[in-house]
């Protein structure tokens, strides 16, 4: 039987997700519009604790509806609750929010310890307190050894790392994190994707977003898939991945020693293609959940730094496709 | 703790790590340097009825604080309240924290405040300190009065310029060249216009709290009269808590959407 339902009903009875006893996150008919642009559209969505993935294409609405949810802008029609309570310039549920953005935006002449820190005051606590939950949310990115480093210094998959540990420092109720895992390096997301699965046991309520469904397979079965501005499927993340190993799936490497990986990847079975491209190589592989998780041991056996692994959506537009007819 | 507090630490790192921030300081050395050169022509004109100390206090004052200074690093701090976590897009950052966005803008604002009033005043007190080694002892006592008094106008033009160019940045998106056309025309043009056009500018009050002696305020008083000293304060702490009001409402409903 198919786990994978469709959910453009526009009531909110889809299955799953849908008026949970204990939802956290309440949306209800909520549409967003950019002037003549349509963000988000009619979205009825309740959600409680554990992981949900937030999986679409680029410029499907997630990112749109992470705002929404993080009460950085405001539905055009309908509503959106977190703890039952609207979400705009509302400090009691700040205080149970964590967000990590999508925009690679910081204050770039402030360390790591000092950005975090800084942010965790806000959230009430004493210069102390702060400093020890900011190394602890550092420790846990695996960032601490870098915390005195200006931000303006880190790698892509560091500033990553900073990012999301800002969002983790106030041990959120609710945890809203916009393509967490894009420019990391295959250690770095491994141990994120571990975090995330972490909080989400603990009993958070995690939302995270992605175009790449490997990524969000990682941290939970439970995913709701993004077109068009509406929610269009909701379900078993296996169902999706099953649609999307039909296509094979592009990754781009980016490392220094490009000759050297591809000699490396080119034998793997599973690898369809190895292409070296300026900066790095190119990859095409139709299992992706066994190529990213041999990456690490690939990256610690032969020495070879990859510096982040970028991935295109054609393979799951064509799942989207397939999807909305 | 305080929220207004955590953001003001927040805001005060930041903004001390910024190019801003040097730039502003060697601005604001300009007045000084300025000074320096005023006092160098004078003593070399010494016996042919050069300007008296006082006299060129007053000039400094007008011209080297007021009409430049003041509204230059005002401007610069305050439009980036709100403008610069536009343009880097950090607001985020804080609008997802628990602290009311009103209290946001409140604490940057006072930050933004105690730099402005920092620069300016330090400029001003040594700019006076250099008039005053240029004074005999005797006339350098009395004038010290005189010079409390200016640091006191720049402390009332430093609030209310901040909540005025706060507001514009929290308001307009091109918030630094609207404050720049407002600083330069407005500002410092209608200020000098004869009518009443002028009392609708911050400057005007701030030079009818000028307390240099009649005849030593140069080209001002043949265009205008000035509005009464307590008049003139009660108007800069009006427009100050009006522009700061408006400004901490825009930030409590404006959407700013960030571009990915």
């Amino acid at each position: 039987m198919s786990t994978v339902q469709p959910h453009g009903d526009g009531n909110g009875s889809g299955a799953g997700f849908t008026h949970l006893p204990g939802a956290v996150l309440a949306c209800r008919g909520m549409s967003r519009w950019y002037g003549q642009v349509i963000g988000i559209n009619d979205v009825n969505l309740d959600l409680g604790p554990g992981v949900t993935g937030l999986l679409g294409p680029n410029g499907a609405g997630k990112s749109t509806l992470m705002k929404l949810i993080t009460g950085q802008i405001r539905p055009s029609r309908g509503t959106v609750t977190l703890f039952g309570e609207t979400v705009w310039d509302n400090p009691n549920v700040m205080r149970r929010l964590g967000f990590c953005p999508e925009q690679d935006s910081f204050y770039e002449g402030l360390s790591g310890i000092e950005f975090v820190t800084g942010l965790a005051r806000l959230n009430g606590l004493s210069r102390a307190e702060a400093k020890a939950r900011a190394e602890k949310a550092l420790e846990r990115v695996d960032l601490l050894a870098a915390a005195g480093r200006k931000i303006g210094g880190y790698s892509k998959g560091m500033r990553q790392r900073v990012k999301m540990a800002q969002s983790i420092v106030h041990d959120p109720q609710i945890l809203i994190l916009d393509e967490p895992l894009s420019g990391m390096d295959p250690i770095a997301r491994r141990a994120s994707i571990r975090l995330i699965r972490e909080m989400g046991a603990a009993g958070a309520t995690v939302i995270v977003s992605s175009h790449i469904l490997h990524e969000i397979e990682g941290m939970t079965r439970s995913i709701l898939l993004v077109h068009n501005g509406r929610i269009v499927a909701e379900g078993d993340v296996h169902e999706i991945r099953d649609l999307i190993d039909e296509h094979p799936h592009r990754i781009f490497m980016e490392t220094g020693d490009a000759r050297k990986l591809a000699e490396a990847l080119v034998r793997w079975k599973d690898v369809q293609g190895v292409r070296v491209d300026e900066g790095g190589v190119l990859v095409e592989t139709i299992r992706p959940d066994a190529f990213y998780s041999r990456i690490p041991s690939l990256v610690l056996e032969q020495g070879i730094a990859v510096e982040s692994m970028t991935s295109a959506d054609d393979n799951l537009q064509a799942v989207f496709d397939y999807l909305v007819g | 703790m305080d929220p207004i507090k955590a953001v003001f630490a927040l805001a005060m790192r930041v903004q001390l790590r910024t190019k801003r921030t040097l730039v502003l300081s060697l601005v604001s050395a300009l007045p000084i340097a300025g000074t320096l050169l005023f006092v160098a022509a004078s003593r070399l004109k010494l016996g042919e009825g050069a300007q008296t100390v006082i006299g060129a206090a007053g000039d400094v004052m007008t011209f080297f604080y007021l009409s430049f200074l003041l509204l230059a690093i005002t401007l610069f701090y305050a439009t980036a309240i709100v403008g610069d976590e536009i343009e880097e897009k950090t607001i985020t950052y804080l609008f997802v924290r628990p602290v009311p966005r009103s209290t946001i803008f409140l604490g940057k604002f006072l930050a933004a405040l105690a730099l402005s009033s920092a620069m300016i005043l330090t400029s001003a007190s040594i700019s006076f300190s250099v008039l005053l080694s240029a004074d005999s002892p005797a006339e350098a006592a009395s004038h010290v009065w005189i010079f409390i008094q200016d640091l006191a106008i720049l402390a009332l033009g430093t609030v209310a310029y901040s909540a005025l160019f706060g507001f514009i940045g929290a308001r307009f998106k091109r918030a630094l060249l609207i404050g720049l056309a407002f600083a330069l025309t407005w500002e410092t043009a209608v200020t000098y216009l004869p009518g009443y056009l002028s009392h609708l500018t911050v400057m005007h009050y701030l030079q009818s709290l000028l307390p240099h002696p009649s005849g030593q305020r140069g080209v001002l008083e043949f265009f205008q009269a000035p509005t009464s000293a307590p008049a003139a304060v009660l108007t800069l702490a009006a427009i100050t808590g009006g522009f700061v009001a408006l400004a901490c409402y825009t930030v409590s409903r404006k959407e700013y959407v960030l571009d990915a």
